[in-house]
């Protein structure tokens, strides 16, 4: 798991302090060290390419653009992560206002089989994963953001709840929300 | 039931699945670009960031803050002090514990702190000093308010009504050969039924413990539960709303063909147990621009199955809730882009909006949380959520029905609320 929330080390407060301070080439030094894991983290929310894009393009723009407000260069990850998540719940708005999802309303299959948690078989284990991929894009933003940045980036929930703003135990009950969201789709998915 | 269940790992993966992309060669070039392009903001908050790091006299910085903090914390509780509307205790899970808040709605008190991961969800008063509620891992604990101590009623099931009388609760539970209902003594623990097979619905479907938290589905006489789910033989947009005789476990229809799968029909049962109240989605054809979000209210007489409509077609309501007298029906009106509380008698007549803030919390897609809405004991006001509509926790409002005098309760954010 490729993560952005590694400890800002010494060498990169000080790309951070001169960055603050309007140097743009230690603030693309600073876009190169996390441009693949933020890109990533952003498609594992967003789930396509170009919200992920805008997502990363906006997410570096207001950092650059807001880091004189910064008023300590070792918090630059915790900040800059609650940047990126904002520049994701941004890029899913724009979204909406161009299109609108449908909830399939197909006819149910036959039969009512469930999803085998335990471990499918190799035959099912693709198809499992797509159903799974829809699910997910079935959330909420603000759901999936949770889940991406507890599973995918492996924060803590006092890390999480420092880049959403809200207090670890809040953080608890909703990744337990999201979790019975993304199962119930899941469930609907598989219909 | 049936329910799905998820492990980490396989949530893990899907995320690494969507993250397995490689970065487009340009994304560098537009970010350095834009960036370039893109002047800092040294605007008065970074000026004054900067002034404050810098500021020699960080002591009166302090006195200040702290002098702010008090003025506002003395407002607070003068606007929490001065409801003086008593009724049944709020009890609410903030932070996936448990708090119960006094009976002026004040002086919120933790009152299960949920060890680990665990969260806890739908709380039930039993009496007045227990509380029935759900935890994440499938276990029904029995929590005193008194001695804040939580006993383990049932290690894995899920809570669907409470009997009349409070003394024995309906509990759903999975076996091999599907869903079965069981009746469990509240002080005892033991099952005092024979179990009750239950419908095979394709899942998510289940029986309901109502927005009240669970009487009103359990009709008063004792007889039958108010359910609901999904006919698999129709289709997925197929809701279906049934009356299960606890004496014979057999299902009578109360509504079916309910518009749409995923929305749950938020039925709920008169006090008296002489009609449920529930909803009929529209659909995306019907109403694009209340698509998923609202429908009408119907009432139906269980046992002759009668129904009444009480909104018009054109009419966006969810989330019913019965007065504590049978007279009145609570629910939430969307006016986009979120709900407001109204009212209706339970002839379809007298409707009238209570609140015009267009932010008031409905029931989502997927019929949770179970309480957004509860009446005052004496009928006089309404508990209702605030906040927008992703959020996991709202704010706590009250409105007066004689003189529509709006509130907020405490400070404490909430996921589920009762009372």
């Amino acid at each position: 798991v490729v993560t952005i929330a590694i400890a800002t080390t010494r060498a990169e407060a000080s790309l951070v302090e001169r960055a603050r301070t309007g140097d743009r080439e230690a603030f693309e030094r600073l876009v190169d060290g996390r441009l693949t894991a933020t890109f990533r983290i952003a498609m594992a929310i967003l789930g396509n390419e170009a919200d992920a894009r805008d997502a990363t393009q906006e997410a570096f723009l207001r950092a650059w653009r807001d880091l004189p407000g910064l008023r300590e260069a070792d918090r630059f990850d915790g900040w800059f992560g609650r940047i990126l998540v904002n520049a994701c719940r941004s890029a899913v708005r724009g979204r909406r206002r161009r299109a609108v999802r449908e909830i399939s309303v197909g006819a149910l299959p036959d039969g009512g089989e469930g999803f085998d948690p335990a471990g499918p078989t190799a035959d099912t284990r693709a198809a499992d994963a797509e159903v799974l991929d829809r699910a997910l894009d079935r959330l909420s933003q603000a759901d999936r953001t949770l889940l991406a940045l507890h599973h995918f980036e492996e924060l803590s929930l006092e890390a999480i709840g420092l880049q959403l703003g809200i207090p670890a135990k809040t953080v608890k009950s909703r990744l337990f929300s999201a979790r019975r969201a993304l199962e119930r789709a899941l469930e609907v998915e598989r219909r | 039931m049936n329910e799905t269940r998820l492990t980490d790992a396989q949530i893990r993966d899907a995320f690494d699945r969507r993250a397995r992309h490689p970065v487009p060669s340009d994304v560098r070039t537009d970010v350095l670009k834009a960036v370039a392009a893109e002047p800092q903001r040294w605007g008065w908050a970074a000026r004054t960031t900067e002034g404050l790091a810098r500021a020699q006299n960080r002591r009166t910085i302090l006195v200040l803050a702290a002098a702010a903090l008090l003025i506002a914390t003395i407002v607070a509780v003068a606007i929490v002090g001065s409801r003086t509307d008593p009724g049944r205790r709020l009890a609410f899970i903030s932070g996936g514990d448990l708090w119960v808040a006094g009976v002026d709605d004040a002086h919120p008190r933790l009152v299960w702190d949920t060890p680990g991961t665990m969260v806890a969800y739908r709380p039930t008063w039993v009496d007045d000093d227990t509380l029935l509620v759900q935890e994440t891992n499938g276990g029904v604990y029995a929590v005193d308010v008194r001695t804040s101590t939580a006993r383990l009623l049932v290690q894995t099931g899920e809570v669907l009504a409470l009997s009349p009388d409070h003394l024995r609760v309906a509990v759903a539970f999975d076996r091999p050969d599907g869903a079965h209902l069981s009746i469990i003594e509240v002080a005892s623990g033991l099952q005092v039924n024979n179990s009750i097979a239950l419908p095979v619905f394709a899942p998510p479907a289940n029986l309901i413990a109502g927005p009240q938290g669970g009487p009103h589905a359990w009709a008063p006489d004792g007889t039958w539960l108010l359910g609901q789910g999904m006919d698999t033989n129709v289709s997925a947009t197929s809701g279906w709303i049934y009356r299960l005789d606890l004496r014979t476990g057999e299902i009578h229809d109360l509504a079916k063909d309910l518009c749409c799968g995923l929305n749950f029909s938020n039925p709920v049962m008169a006090p008296d147990g002489s009609s449920v109240v529930y909803v009929d989605h529209y659909t995306h054809e019907t109403n694009p621009s209340c698509h998923f979000r609202c429908g009408s209210l119907w009432s139906v007489d269980p046992v002759t199955g009668r129904r009444l409509r009480l909104t018009g077609d054109a009419d966006s309501a969810v989330g019913p809730v019965f007065s504590p007298d049978g007279a009145w029906i609570a629910f939430a009106e969307y006016v986009g882009p979120g709900y407001d509380v109204s009212i209706v008698r339970s002839d379809g007549t007298g409707r009238r909006k209570l609140t015009n803030l267009a932010d008031v919390y409905a029931p989502d897609v997927e019929g949770e949380p179970y309480t957004y809405l509860a009446w005052d004991a004496n009928g006089s006001g309404i508990t209702f959520m605030r906040g927008p509509l992703d959020a996991a926790e709202r704010q706590l409002w009250h409105v007066t029905i004689p003189g529509l005098q709006l509130q907020r309760l405490g400070t404490i954010t909430a996921s589920e609320f009762t009372r």
